[in-house]
């Protein structure tokens, strides 16, 4: 059967770095221009990886931490993502927070920018379609092929290998799927007031918006809050939906998210 | 269980490009969902 010409080619990738994978899905574009783009995104990670990482005794994030570098010292992405972090921390009334134990730690936020950071990358090389997951944390842009949009299957916390919910990109160019909760690595989200692992009633929370930048850090910041509390705030954020569960097994969305499920 | 679009979620049949979930760590991929859309659409 002779297919038409119009589904676009794919290009896949799955790379290893900051401790989790990242995985690629790239729809369209001149072949050689993706695929030069591709290695560029995935060089980009690991060079963010050697800045920001803490587990690395010499990474910029790290000296700075220790008061050897000042930001102005550092590259300049450091200071791009701190001033995310302020901003996070601000509208989030300080349940997302970028410090640990006393020192400056911007681990929450560095993840979901360079996920965006590279989706956007492969899309300004030409491609029609980009799917960039880092880890759990998804970005899209564009389409996968002419006929449907990108979707997003949200892990179901409570039942390994299951999925509570599927989100559609229908009708918009970019969407941002995002999660935070304890079903993979425990609680490891720390309650800013405390120091301490938040003390939540949620296995997890899962963000829907235009970007994973902002998604992923609302994610982190619902999650400790707790449910009522989590519900409340994201209903007053613009352009956001959210799915939280509990380790009731109850179910909490946002008004408006029942028109991204698909 | 959570009753959203149940339908879209039956195992098997949904139709998904990628999965959102608490961060994995390397090793979690292997077991994960998106290791396996990695995989079959390789």
């Amino acid at each position: 059967m002779a297919e038409p010409a119009e589904a676009p080619v794919a290009v896949r990738h799955a790379e290893e770095v900051m401790g989790t994978v990242f995985s690629f899905d790239v729809r369209g574009g001149e072949p050689g221009a993706v695929q030069a783009a591709l290695a560029e995104a995935v060089a980009q990670l690991h060079a963010v990886d050697e800045v920001f990482s803490t587990y690395r005794e010499d990474s910029q994030i790290s000296r700075l931490a220790r008061g050897e570098l000042t930001v102005d010292s550092c590259d300049p992405e450091v200071a791009e993502v701190l001033e995310l972090c302020a901003e996070a921390e601000r509208l989030s009334d300080g349940w997302f927070s970028t410090r640990y134990a006393g020192l400056i730690d911007p681990t929450g936020m560095v993840k979901g920018w360079a996920v965006e950071r590279v989706a956007r990358h492969l899309v300004a090389a030409g491609a029609s379609g980009v799917s960039v997951n880092g880890g759990g944390d998804v970005q899209m842009y564009g389409v996968p092929g002419p006929h449907r949009p990108w979707r997003v299957g949200v892990s179901d916390p409570l039942r390994p290998g299951g999925l509570a919910a599927v989100v559609s990109a229908a009708g918009v160019d970019e969407l941002a799927v995002a999660t935070s909760g304890s079903a993979e690595r425990g609680t490891h989200i720390v309650d800013p007031r405390t120091g301490r692992s938040a003390v939540t009633d949620l296995v997890a929370v899962t963000v829907v918006g235009p970007r994973i930048t902002w998604a992923d850090a609302w994610a982190t910041a619902a999650f400790a809050m707790g449910s009522r509390q989590a519900l409340t705030w994201l209903e007053s954020l613009p352009d956001v939906e959210a799915l939280l569960i509990t380790a009731g097994d109850e179910v909490r969305c946002t008004g408006g998210l029942a028109n991204r499920l698909g | 269980m959570p009753k959203l679009n149940q339908a879209a979620v039956a195992a098997g049949s949904a139709d998904i490009d990628a999965v959102s979930g608490a961060t994995y760590t390397s090793g979690g991929y292997k077991e994960s969902l998106q290791s396996a859309l990695d995989q079959a659409g390789g």
